[in-house]
């Protein structure tokens, strides 16, 4: 439970962190709240040589109204996330996620940008900000670029960021009067889901997230579609595991995986509906 | 002690384990597990569920629900189960 060695140096911008990711090539990660990637470096299935924290760029921390839409600095923490109350009004579902992230020694040190970039499926913030249709702002060498959570999880682990790319910001629509809930089943409160589904509706519009349901976060499409149509939220709900591939561990074999994305999704579309 | 008592040893085992043993100290507890696995099987017995191995885990339950009502069940037990199986 000790960590190969690396080496460390602390960013003091965001250019100097993407400058100093570039001089170190690809055995250098970005470092934040090390909720994620400290763990797997202690397990050493990460193995970086060298950690550019990032941890100190507090401009980067903030949410803040921009038109329609809510902007989240990356390195803004999910207790930041759970308390805020611009989120509270204008994006309660998103809010209401980080408040289920692990404990409170988490929340307090994790961020949403680490939670979105490292990318596990089982993590509530990825799936939660791809059923809101989220935009992430990635920084490079070259200036910044936007990408829509819908291209941005590649593979287990993997996003379509750039080596050289910080993630800096996350975008999220406001959702006017629109329903939602998140529902996460696991055995601690402090768990990974073991399955989990944040949904928002309004009217036949809605948005389905599916947490631990395969290698990426899932946008279940079939459901929204099925809402879309006019479908009853059993029917939109019997969906929610169409197409999905979930792995199979100690919690929940596949097809018990599948049998509680529709119950959840059943679940969370009516209280979102009610 | 009062006068004119007395105590005798002897040995007596336990009819009803191939070990003859009896439960001392925190023996009792005991108890509680069989008495919640068969309120867990009490409130299936509807379903047709008979018996159900610990822990009365999520998974588990819901394989023995697909097991008696002929759904498709996982075969798979969690780790708890298997290491008690094994044992």
């Amino acid at each position: 439970m000790i960590p190969a060695q690396f080496d460390y140096v602390r960013a003091e911008s965001a250019e100097e962190a993407i400058s100093l990711i570039g001089q170190h090539g690809d055995e250098a990660k970005f470092i934040a709240g090390g909720h994620s990637l400290l763990p797997l470096m202690k397990l050493r299935l990460a193995q970086p040589t060298v950690l550019v924290d990032i941890g100190r760029l507090s401009d980067l921390s903030y949410i803040r109204e921009d038109g329609d839409m809510i902007a989240i600095g990356a390195m803004t923490r999910h207790m930041d996330v759970e308390n805020s109350p611009v989120l509270k009004e204008h994006a309660p579902l998103l809010a209401h996620a980080a408040s289920h992230v692990g404990d409170p020694q988490v929340r307090h040190r994790g961020t949403i940008g680490g939670s979105i970039a490292h990318s596990d499926s089982a993590s509530d913030l990825p799936a939660t900000t791809l059923a809101m249709g989220a935009t992430y702002v990635a920084q490079g060498p070259n200036g910044t670029r936007e990408i829509a959570a819908s291209d941005f999880f590649q593979g287990f682990l993997t996003t379509s960021l750039a080596a050289d790319e910080l993630l800096t910001e996350i975008r999220v629509p406001k959702m006017g009067g629109a329903g939602w809930s998140f529902q996460k089943f696991n055995r601690r409160a402090q768990d990974w889901a073991i399955v989990g589904v944040a949904a928002w509706r309004n009217g036949t519009e809605s948005g389905v997230g599916l947490v631990n349901m395969g290698s990426v976060p899932i946008l279940a499409t079939g459901v929204s579609a099925a809402i879309s149509s006019g479908a009853s939220v059993e029917d939109a709900a019997a969906e929610a595991a169409t197409g999905t591939d979930p792995t199979a561990d100690l919690s929940a074999s596949i097809e018990y995986r599948q049998h509680l994305a529709r119950i959840l999704t059943k679940r969370a579309l009516t209280e979102a509906t009610s | 002690m009062a006068a004119g008592s007395a105590t005798h040893g002897g040995v007596a085992p336990l009819p009803t384990n191939s070990l003859g043993v009896k439960g001392v100290g925190e023996a009792r507890t005991r108890g509680a597990a069989p008495c919640i696995m068969n309120a867990v099987v009490d409130a299936l017995s509807g379903l047709g569920v008979q018996d159900i191995q610990m822990p009365a885990s999520p998974l588990n339950v819901w394989n023995a629900i697909q097991q008696a009502t002929g759904q498709q069940a996982t075969g798979q037990q969690d780790q708890a189960t298997n290491q008690e199986n094994n044992a």
